[in-house]
């Protein structure tokens, strides 16, 4: 996109509490237009699955200590907030950190 | 144009529920169209829709998931009126759209868009672009502002903050998957409401379309390209030719085998006999092998049956009624005069339509045999029987008579208008495939004439036919006929025992007729009512006719039958029934009962008795489709009777509120509940169930129930009636009407000098359909009530009962010479012009006579008579020379009448236009002179100028 900067919309977003917020999403696109609170479900889910992910070498090597950062973006994909993972915190509106220490052993 | 908008933002809706919202438009009356995304969790609850800043309530209605599509039913309170679109699925590349919509951000009270049409996308949706889609819009009406007319429904969006357009629902898909909304949107457009049809004729590209194509897709030039394609075709039977749009070609199809297995076959093979047997001897012969050999005849040989045309808009204001037209037709004559165009052929059970709907596919087929050329194939389908689509049961028919096709050949021959459908028993159509039904007669409308026959206010529906014909019940005489048709010299016996009271309740349809006549043949007398006219059948059947049946197996029949009956009121939803089950389930019922009463080896009996059953009983085996083998009742009517008498025996074991639930409340349960309560002994009983129907069910039934009782437990449910609470004089005369009974008849007999003449009307018109012979004198008096609808009300009646003593009365009535001679004059006068002769006539009647003393209104009905006599000119004659001295009537209504009249009228209109200036007569005078083709009457007849003037001189008033 030759944008000089990528356009930004906000969204209300019902959280599992039920409180409703906004949220800024970058990319839309196609959607069915009828008008509700979007559910954050599915990117708690994502969140869920990436760390996961990362968590199983670090689980295998077992480094002494070992830290992890990714940005993300929050996108409406075919009427559903999802979560797209970039790279370069720069252009990322939320950051994730992981960070693992081993315990001392036994 | 900014008109038009006007009108679309009246018909939108904003559809809300639970913090969400979308957009939804009117497309009839109570109907509203949104996305199926926007309404998804509503479930059964019912939505808020805000239409200009009121509340209404509405419900889903339909659910189409695989289009996107939701169709509402919603509340209207009495003041609320709103517009409806006009739906038009056409729609191209770079068409202007308009809509309005309810965006989540900007104005709450909706904002317009305007968009730029991409076109057609390959399944059918539309596309557009240059304009912003926000949540919020979605179900949006797409305005096609070049055609004035809605092209689509709007669903998503390319990506909501920018002005990249998005895309939508065409109207084609729209009403492919709700055909209904098509004659919804005509009857509103066209008669309701012309307000949006009328902006869409301002439209310059408006003028040259054609208005009434409803329904987008563009049927009549489609059709009129086929006819041309096949006009000039005129051999029938070997015919190949390719359809250009399914690109499938036919193979020659040679119809003559099929044609001749139609009219060898048993089933219709009677017609044959009847259209041949010329002579008496002839039929008698085929009388005394009726009786004798075959039982399972069919009864209505000797019949001809009529029926009537029946405007579906049946409720309208009293006034208006008595100018509803209707007319008598022979059945098959009625049939054949509408077949070119969809006929809903309606009739009570036993009504004789199968055996219509069969005489004609026998007669269809001999003509086509005969002549060759241009008459359509007929086909017999019996709706009872579907399993999948109408197009299998065709190629089913088909097959059975020796023809093969494929479905696409199947296809094929219904585009191109080849066959003539006979669609029998909708109303046993299985739920399932109604829709199915619905889409295929919407497919073929243009092409494939039908014929579909129906019970009286079934369910089922009527699939939007607008064209009725109604069966009607058999007169005395056709009684009479077909009673000495069948029993001969013992038929004036049973004749006379019928006189009276009993006879109109069996009168009513063929079958039963037959019945009686059969019970009568076998035991010598009448039965007292309906439910013991079965019971005797039944028992005839059980005991002589089937004697060399097994007689452990004959004892348990009536049982069998019973169980069999009421299982199969009994379907999935519990307002379902079925005709039909399969062997299998009929055994395991059968075993089940047996098993109940401690009988060893019940699946053994069971399964012996069962086949006893089909092979001499009132059931038959039908082979599915899918090669199941079901079983069935031979007759509707039968299985209800043995579902009555089921229920008879469980009457006293139900609490109130279940025989409310799961009986009275029910469609189906109506006739049996009838049925039986003909044979409930108990006085308590009968009552409690008439008045749990009135009370706490529907006033209709209750009245129907309080005339079903036994005779003499009917003064009690009539009173019944009488001490409704809350109810207006003319509602209880009209439920008194619907009962039927001949206890009602002293109650409605005091209402006929009711002050209010609405009453005494709706009184008369009662007392004529129960039992009329009992009131002739009453009818006699309110001919002399100086009232024209009483006394109307009254020449109806008498001419309904058709007896000599009605028509002395009528005859001396009508020549005491006062206002109401007159007025029966014309009341029989136009009765006769629709076809109803019952009566002889000592004099004419001279129709002019009576506009002399008419009152203005009169002759305002008077005139609506003669137009639609159109070519009586002696009449329009007379009738001008009153209607100059009464000067209030319509100019415009004259003259359009006097255009029929002959030439002798124009001297004295070309002296009124001189004296009078009566300027609208000189249109009137050139076109009577243009269809005379002279200019001058005297000149044209020699007449000396004296005499003319003689003969036209205006009556004083």
């Amino acid at each position: 996109m030759t944008f000089a900067e990528s356009r930004r919309n906000t969204v209300p977003v019902q959280l599992p509490n039920g409180a409703i917020v906004k949220f800024e999403v970058t990319q839309t696109g196609r959607e069915d237009v009828s008008f509700d609170p979007k559910q954050f479900q599915p990117v708690a889910d994502a969140i869920e699955g990436v760390v996961q992910m990362i968590a199983e070498p670090l689980n295998k090597v077992r480094p002494k200590k070992a830290s992890v950062k990714f940005g993300m973006e929050l996108a409406i994909e075919s009427g559903q907030l999802s979560a797209v993972i970039v790279k370069g915190s720069g252009k990322a509106n939320r950051e994730i950190m992981l960070e693992w220490e081993r315990s001392a052993e036994p | 144009m900014s008109q038009l908008e006007d009108l679309l933002q009246q018909c939108t809706v904003k559809v809300t529920l639970r913090g969400g919202w979308g957009t939804g438009f009117f497309v009839a009356p109570k109907m509203i169209l949104t996305c199926a995304h926007v309404v998804r969790s509503a479930g059964d609850r019912p939505i808020e829709v805000w239409w200009q800043q009121r509340e209404l309530k509405a419900t889903v209605e339909q659910l189409v998931e695989a289009h996107d599509l939701a169709l509402l039913r919603v509340t209207l309170p009495k003041d609320v009126n709103p517009a409806c679109v006009y739906l038009d699925a056409e729609v191209r590349s770079r068409d202007p759209l308009y809509l309005f919509g309810y965006p989540d951000e900007g104005d709450r009270q909706g904002e317009p868009r305007t968009f730029n049409c991409d076109g057609v996308t390959g399944s059918g949706g539309i596309l557009f672009n240059l304009g912003q889609v926000r949540p919020g819009m979605s179900g949006s009406a797409l305005l096609n502002q070049r055609t004035g007319k809605v092209c689509g429904m709007v669903k998503f969006t390319r990506d909501r903050s920018i002005d990249l357009g998005g895309g939508g629902i065409s109207t084609d898909v729209i009403l492919a998957q709700f055909p209904q909304l098509r004659e919804l949107q005509q009857q509103f457009h066209e008669s309701d409401d012309r307000r949006w049809s009328d902006l869409v004729a301002q439209l310059p590209e408006a003028q040259g379309m054609n208005q009434t194509n409803f329904g987008g897709k563009n049927y009549q030039t489609q059709t009129g390209a086929n006819n041309t394609n096949y006009i000039g075709e005129t051999h029938i039977y070997n015919y190949s030719s390719s359809s250009p749009d399914a690109g499938i070609s036919v193979r020659a199809i040679d119809f003559q085998p099929y044609l001749e297995s139609i009219l060898n076959h048993e089933d219709y093979r009677e017609w044959q006999e009847v259209y041949t047997s010329t002579t008496v001897e002839d039929r008698k012969r085929l009388c005394e092998e009726n009786l004798a050999k075959s039982p399972q005849r069919k009864f209505s040989c000797h019949l001809k049956l009529r029926l009537e045309t029946v405007k579906l808009s049946e409720l309208q204001e009293e006034i208006t009624e008595r100018q509803e037209q209707i007319e008598q037709l022979d059945v098959l004559a009625g049939l054949r005069k509408y077949a070119s165009d969809h006929v809903l052929l309606i009739g009570k059970p036993g009504s004789g339509k199968s055996t219509s709907l069969e005489w004609l596919l026998w007669e269809e087929a001999d003509q086509v045999l005969k002549q060759a050329a241009n008459v359509k194939i007929p086909v017999l389908v019996k709706l009872r029987r579907c399993t999948g689509t109408i197009e299998v049961l065709i190629q089913d028919f088909c097959r059975s008579h020796q023809l093969p096709l494929t479905i696409a050949e199947i296809e094929t021959l219904l585009d191109q208008g080849k066959l003539l459908l006979l669609l029998d028993g909708l109303n046993e159509l299985p739920e399932a495939f109604r829709t199915n039904m619905a889409n295929f007669r919407d497919r073929y409308r243009a092409s494939t004439p039908m014929i579909v026959s129906t019970r009286e206010l079934s369910i089922g529906g009527n699939l939007n036919i607008a064209k009725t014909l109604k069966m009607l019940p058999l007169t005395e005489s056709q009684m009479r006929e077909f009673v000495q048709g069948y029993l001969r010299q013992e038929g004036n016996r049973l004749f006379q025992q019928l006189k009276g009271d009993r006879l109109r309740k069996f009168a009513e349809t063929p079958l039963l007729l037959w019945m009686l006549c059969r019970v009568f043949a076998q035991n010598d007398r009448v039965p007292a009512n309906l439910g013991l006219a079965f019971r005797e059948f039944a028992q005839l059947y059980d005991t002589d006719i089937q004697q060399d049946a097994a007689a452990d197996s004959r004892e348990q029949w009536p049982k069998l039958l019973r169980h069999l009956a009421f299982a199969l009121m009994h379907d999935r939803k519990p307002t379902d029934f079925r005709l039909s089950m399969s062997r299998e389930e009929a055994v395991d019922l059968l075993t089940a009962c047996l098993q109940q009463e401690g009988r060893a080896n019940a699946r053994d009996c069971a399964e012996r008795w069962l086949k006893d059953l089909l092979s001499y009983h009132l059931i038959q085996s039908v082979i599915q489709p899918n090669f199941e083998e079901h079983i069935e009742f031979r007759h509707q009517l039968i299985q209800e009777y043995y579902a009555a008498e089921y229920l008879l025996r469980i009457l006293p074991t139900l609490r109130d509120e279940q025989l409310k639930r799961d009986y009275l409340n029910h469609l189906k349960w109506t006739e049996p509940v009838a049925l039986m309560l003909a044979m409930v002994e108990e006085e308590a009983q009968a009552l409690r169930v008439v008045k749990l129907a009135m009370n706490n069910v529907d006033l209709i039934l209750g009245a129907r129930l309080a005339g079903e009782v036994r005779q003499e437990f009917q003064s009690l449910t009539v009173k019944a009636i009488l001490e409704l609470n809350d109810l207006k004089t003319i509602v209880k005369i009209k439920l008194l009407e619907l009962s039927k009974s001949a206890s009602a008849i002293p109650a409605l007999q005091l209402n006929v000098n009711h002050s209010n003449t609405y009453v005494c009307q709706s009184a008369l018109k009662a007392l004529a359909s129960i039992y009329p012979d009992r009131s002739i004198n009453i009818f006699e008096k309110a001919l002399y009530v100086d009232d024209f609808l009483i006394c109307q009300e009254a020449v109806k009646a008498l001419l309904k009962l058709s007896s000599n003593e009605a028509s002395e009365i009528l005859n001396r009535a009508r020549n005491t010479n006062n206002l109401n001679g007159n007025r029966i004059n014309s009341a029989i006068y136009s009765m006769q012009s629709q076809g109803n002769k019952g009566i002889f006539l000592d004099t004419p009647i001279n129709v002019a006579d009576w506009y002399k003393f008419a009152k203005l209104n009169e002759v305002h009905y008077a005139t609506n008579q003669i137009e639609q006599q159109s070519d009586n000119s002696k009449s329009i004659n007379n009738l001008f020379r009153i209607l100059s001295t009464k000067t209030a009537l319509s100019p415009v209504k004259l003259t359009s009448m006097l255009e029929k009249s002959d030439g002798s009228l124009l001297p004295y209109l070309i002296t009124l236009l001189k004296q009078r200036s009566a300027v609208h007569l000189a249109h009137t005078i050139s076109v009577i002179q243009n269809h005379c083709k002279y200019y001058n009457y005297e000149i044209a007849h020699n007449l000396p100028q004296d005499r003319i003037d003689r003969q036209h001189q205006p009556i004083a008033p």
